[in-house]
């Protein structure tokens, strides 16, 4: 891969004048010590984020440290499990999964020194106890990047004691908030147009990437990529997708990795295989994290993007598809609904059989789901390229920092 | 084109406007569960949806102007209340206040004919919100009509936003920013009489940018 795409590359594509923008507002944050913490570097859509947002901190003239919580088995298992409570599911933490959760946080702060910082960001539940054990001199923002909207009571009361010891926090939209003292910003995640998950590819080179992976392109291709996750219904995208064969020739393409902190991944795509069946219209792709070209050229190469989410976080497989003029036919779950808007960008299904009603329609109007493609991508363009997220996270360091002055008639007071 | 060559004395200052929404955690799922909530929100939260939400739009397909109205025609899907709330002319209205009562009295009446209480679609609860933002110096300036119709040409459209939505509720005489320095410095009273008569609540960003850029280049927008 080429070097990592600096601020100027980005103008070609919003415009200069937002990365004029983006200077002035770092400009009254120079030198900010900014400590960011999550708990993996590789694999799902925080770590990509996080891996695009430090650099281009770093260039804007932040001083940035990244770090991660780290922990064995038995703490994955149980952050797993609050994971899966947050998004409601009904789940067991035994006392002892508590223990090493918090127990692997203490070791962690420790280890961390997050003392020395100007702000401190923790993105998700793994690290949230972090505030109880270190030194607290600084305001704290916890991101959280869930559809919390409907949690398991007694998971969100564990997690309330110390989410409700931070400043700030941020979520990707409204429907996630939780009642909190503390105010709570809204910040939608963003793709990043030059990485190699979205940038431009060639014809020759999607049709390279297919063949090496084995996908016939004979028929249109519906695609869905995703982690290995119920939340994410392969299961019965599968099953909507042979009632859509029954009528219109296609193809299934699911891909998919795992993430480091994500220990279901595996028996999801055991469930996936035998729902599959060995069905030769099928592709079940599980892809290691990093074969970013390979999920580029499978969003690009298909017909209909599909994201058959019943839970979603935001949904950066969307916004991804939509940025490659992709038409998208998706569950109505979470950040999904602020991408695909019925008729416009793709629709909005609640069941099966309406996934798969959505589908034949989009395959039997190849110019409307063009339309719906292009559309996609300029609401892409404006709302949700790493640009405007940067800028949104530029803006909160200013308002918890205290950094926002004021102006009378363009001067400042 | 001598007036474009004329140049003021104080020049026009772009400046940035910044924010984030900030949820309130108040959500309706019905109309009237929306009617108890407006009822009780603080003004900044009826502001901040009769207003702000033409920031997070940027193209044409603008067919309601505030959040309330879009909400019941997408969530509720109820075209009758979208169109009466689309109706409210909050700039119009003089505060905030005002327009709280005209949207209680229109959902008000809306309850009063229908049989059964709209509900929202699943996934579409209103989630009434505020805002906190603000404004930088941006150290752009305009000394020339060519100038500021350049910086309106360039500059993000929040700052649009900032200049010409923002800079009626900031000011005493219901002028934009545009049309006060086009009047004060230029001494182009026509030009800004033409600015004034946008209908711009009606307006995407997009759009009235390319108004507002029609207008300062000669050349009149048609719809």
């Amino acid at each position: 891969m080429s070097a990592a795409p600096v601020l100027d590359d980005y103008a070609a594509i919003v415009g200069r004048e937002r990365i004029e923008v983006l200077r002035r507002l770092a400009s009254r944050l120079a030198g900010l010590r900014l400590v960011i913490v999550n708990s993996t570097r590789v694999g799902g859509g925080v770590a990509e984020i996080l891996s695009r947002h430090v650099p281009l901190f770093t260039e804007l003239g932040l001083t940035v440290r990244w770090e991660i919580v780290t922990g064995d088995a038995p703490y994955f298992a149980a952050t797993k499990r609050i994971h899966n409570g947050l998004q409601g599911s009904p789940i067991d933490l035994t006392p002892a999964q508590r223990e090493a959760y918090v127990e692997t946080v203490r070791g962690n702060a420790e280890r961390l020194q997050l003392g020395d910082a100007d702000v401190v960001v923790i993105h998700d539940p793994q690290p949230a106890p972090l505030i109880e054990f270190a030194p607290k001199a600084c305001p704290w923002i916890w991101r959280c990047h869930i559809d919390a909207s409907r949690p398991f009571r007694p998971v969100w009361k564990l997690l309330r004691g110390w989410v409700r010891r931070y400043d700030a926090s941020v979520f990707s939209l409204a429907a996630f908030t939780r009642a909190l003292e503390h105010p709570q910003f809204l910040i939608p995640p963003s793709i990043d147009p030059l990485s190699d998950k979205n940038r431009a590819l060639g014809a020759d080179e999607v049709d390279r990437r297919l063949a090496a992976l084995s996908v016939d392109r004979s028929k249109p291709l519906l695609v869905q990529v995703s982690r290995f996750d119920r939340f994410k219904n392969p299961v019965g995208l599968i099953r909507a997708f042979r009632r859509v064969r029954k009528h219109d020739a296609c193809r299934l393409v699911l891909a998919g990795g795992g993430a480091d902190d994500d220990p279901e991944g595996a028996e999801v795509l055991r469930e996936v295989m035998e729902e599959a069946g060995g069905d030769p219209d099928i592709d079940v792709l599980s892809l290691a994290p990093d074969r970013h070209l390979d999920i580029n050229a499978l969003q690009r190469a298909a017909a209909i993007v599909v994201q058959n989410s019943t839970r979603e976080g935001f949904g950066l497989t969307v916004t991804e598809a939509m940025w490659k003029a992709k038409p998208v036919v998706a569950g109505a779950a979470g950040g999904i609904t602020l991408q695909v808007h019925d008729h416009r960008t793709g629709f909005l299904v609640h069941s099966e059989e309406g996934l798969a009603f959505r589908l034949r329609y989009l395959l039997n109007r190849r110019r409307l789901a063009s339309t719906m493609g292009e559309e996609g991508r300029e609401l892409v363009r404006y709302r949700f390229l790493l640009t405007r997220h940067v800028r949104d996270w530029l803006t909160l360091l200013l308002i918890v920092t205290g950094r926002t002055g004021s102006v009378e008639n363009g001067v400042e007071k | 084109m001598c007036a474009a060559e004329r140049r003021a004395r104080e020049p026009f200052r772009f400046v940035d406007y910044e924010g984030l929404v900030v949820a309130s955690g108040a959500e309706a799922r019905n109309l009237r569960e929306f009617l108890e909530v407006i009822g009780r929100a603080p003004a900044e939260i009826i502001h901040h949806h009769l207003f702000r939400g033409v920031l997070e739009h940027r193209y044409g397909t603008w067919d309601y102007p505030n959040d309330f109205s879009a909400w019941a025609a997408t969530a509720l899907g109820d075209p009758v209340l979208a169109e009466k709330l689309s109706s409210l002319e909050p700039f119009r209205r003089g505060n905030v206040e005002g327009a709280r009562a005209a949207i209680i009295d229109i959902v008000e009446e809306h309850l009063d004919t229908v049989a059964t209480v709209p509900w929202a679609r699943p996934g579409f609860a209103f989630h009434f919100a505020s805002g906190m933002f603000f404004a930088l110096p941006s150290g752009r300036e305009a000394w020339t009509l060519a100038e500021l119709r350049e910086g309106v040409f360039q500059f993000p459209l929040s700052s649009l936003y900032y200049h010409f939505h923002e800079a009626r509720l900031r000011g005493e005489d219901d002028d934009d920013d545009f049309s006060r320095w086009l009047k004060d410095e230029l001494g182009r009273e026509d030009l800004a009489r033409r600015l004034k008569e946008i209908d711009f609540y009606l307006f995407s960003l997009e759009e009235l940018r390319q108004r507002v850029v029609g207008i300062l280049d000669g050349v009149e927008e048609t719809a």
